[in-house]
């Protein structure tokens, strides 16, 4: 556990109000296809500590296949019951509304998929998530580019 | 209004109704029975010129095919709506949906007239067969969907990369640059390998057909645990007993479906599972036991998905002449329990 990175990830769930902040392992080697959640704050269970997770599959598999951000602001438009078990990281937080993103590396590799949520439908503005964003790439992805660099 | 006498009518209706009538005195003996009454009921053992009881007709009172004197009308003045068995020409039993009241004080004559109940009773298991072949049509069609989908967006895109990444090797000349392309497909080709292979587990286990049920539950439960955080306490005296194919698919399946059960609603992060082989009642049996200390729920509520799951559980089980017991209590957690008659097991 890499302090900085945890001070990060308060900060950032403090500043833009979500109710809870996830972000997956950055090891995703070769050979190796699963990685996991590694830091989760604000969470009511401890099961994200035992998920694995697949690059295709899930929400990081999502993002990590298309390399794109994921804003979604009521997760009942978009999916049923059923579906949402495919997210288990959304159905078992019970996240209604969220921002995922891919964190990238200097040689364009994604090296962790952050999520932030809420547990109500919220309104997640164009301005607020390029100002999330910005400043994820400012704090966050310095950190974890240090944390690998140290390793 | 008068245009008839109301006599004539009473007895038209007496005579034509297809409801069967039947007046009786105190102590059950039939006074008169109409038409409808005489063809359906079995008189072949009595004098029809005596006065017979009804008592060699019914059957008792009752529903379910559970019935017996114990709550017999003829000991209320009157008693309505109520569910009786009599015995038919056929020699056959059959439900009828009863009244019986008193009419004549003085003499203490009353009337009992009964409706069939089966006509009633087919219509109401149509209504529900239907909706529930509806259902499982439904449950078809989205697990194909499902499928269908884990093959479009996993296998084929993978593959379609792939092809894209190896028709670029002709053009790559660096030797070095070269390997790396293909040390890349291999990897995409081993994730391509897993991805299948997880597609195909998910749908049927070819460890419950080569190994038996707890090594096919040993490997779902390491797959639950990681899909969906839950951690499953495995514990079982089977070692690697088989038994009959049927029975082995019908204790996996169940147990599958009530730990899935407990990873979707109960919140709790543990479920414990129990397996045993026991021997009661000089009997062999399966024994199992899938309990959580979450949420549970109240037995009576609307369930909260279907309904199919817990509806498949019990066909499933009763399939094998097995019994399954379901017992929740919110904020207590959820307890399913099932018993299965088995052959001794089979090497």
């Amino acid at each position: 556990m890499n302090q900085s990175i945890r001070n990060t990830l308060h900060s950032l769930k403090e500043k833009y109000e979500f109710e809870i902040i996830a972000l997956t392992d950055t090891t995703n080697s070769r050979g190796n296809f699963t990685f996991k959640w590694k830091y989760v704050f604000g969470s009511e269970n401890q099961r994200w500590k035992r998920m694995e997770l697949r690059k295709g599959a899930g929400l990081p598999g999502l993002v990590l296949k298309t390399g794109k951000s994921l804003v979604i602001q009521d997760v009942h438009k978009i999916y049923d019951e059923e579906g949402l078990l495919s997210y288990p990281i959304l159905y078992f937080e019970k996240v209604k509304s969220f921002v995922a993103m891919p964190i990238w590396s200097d040689d364009e590799v994604v090296v962790g998929v952050l999520v932030l949520g809420n547990r109500q439908p919220s309104q997640i503005s164009e301005l607020k998530y390029e100002a999330l964003k910005t400043d994820v790439e400012e704090t966050l992805r310095i950190e974890i580019l240090k944390e690998m660099m140290a390793i | 209004m008068k245009t008839q006498d109301l006599t004539s009518l009473l007895k038209a209706m007496f005579h034509q109704s297809k409801e069967m009538i039947i007046f009786v005195d105190r102590h059950g003996e039939i006074v008169y029975m109409n038409e409808e009454a005489q063809t359906t009921l079995d008189e072949r053992d009595y004098d029809r010129n005596q006065f017979v009881n009804i008592c060699g007709h019914c059957l008792g009172v009752g529903n379910n095919d559970s019935y017996d004197c114990s709550n017999c009308f003829l000991l209320s003045r009157e008693k309505l709506t109520f569910q009786v068995y009599m015995r038919t020409q056929s020699g056959e039993k059959a439900a009828y949906v009863a009244n019986f009241q008193q009419i004549d004080h003085e003499n203490n004559i009353s009337v009992f007239t009964l409706n069939p109940l089966s006509e009633l009773m087919k219509q109401q298991e149509f209504e529900h067969q239907k909706l529930l072949t509806q259902r499982i049509i439904q449950a078809q069609e989205n697990e194909r969907k499902r499928i269908s989908r884990d093959l479009h967006d996993g296998v084929t895109q993978e593959l379609l990369n792939l092809l894209i990444e190896m028709r670029l090797f002709k053009y790559t000349l660096d030797r070095e640059e070269l390997d790396e392309k293909i040390k890349n497909s291999e990897d995409t080709l081993s994730y391509l390998l897993d991805y299948v292979r997880n597609i195909s587990v998910e749908l049927r286990p070819a460890s419950l057909d080569d190994l038996g049920i707890e090594a096919a539950l040993k490997t779902h439960f390491k797959w639950t645990e990681k899909q969906y955080g839950i951690l499953v306490d495995f514990d079982t005296n089977l070692k690697s007993q088989r038994y009959q194919p049927e029975i082995e698919t019908v204790v996996y399946r169940v147990i599958q479906e009530a730990v899935f059960n407990a990873a979707k609603y109960s919140e709790s992060d543990e479920v414990s599972v129990k397996l045993q082989e026991v021997l009661s009642f000089n009997a062999v049996h399966i024994h199992f036991e899938i309990k959580d200390e979450g949420n549970g729920f109240i037995m009576e509520d609307d369930p909260k998905g279907s309904g199919l799951g817990l509806f498949g559980m019990q066909e499933r089980i009763s399939s094998v002449n097995g019994t399954l017991n379901i017992n929740s209590e919110p904020g207590v957690g959820t307890k399913v329990e099932g018993f299965i008659p088995v052959e001794e097991s089979i090497v």
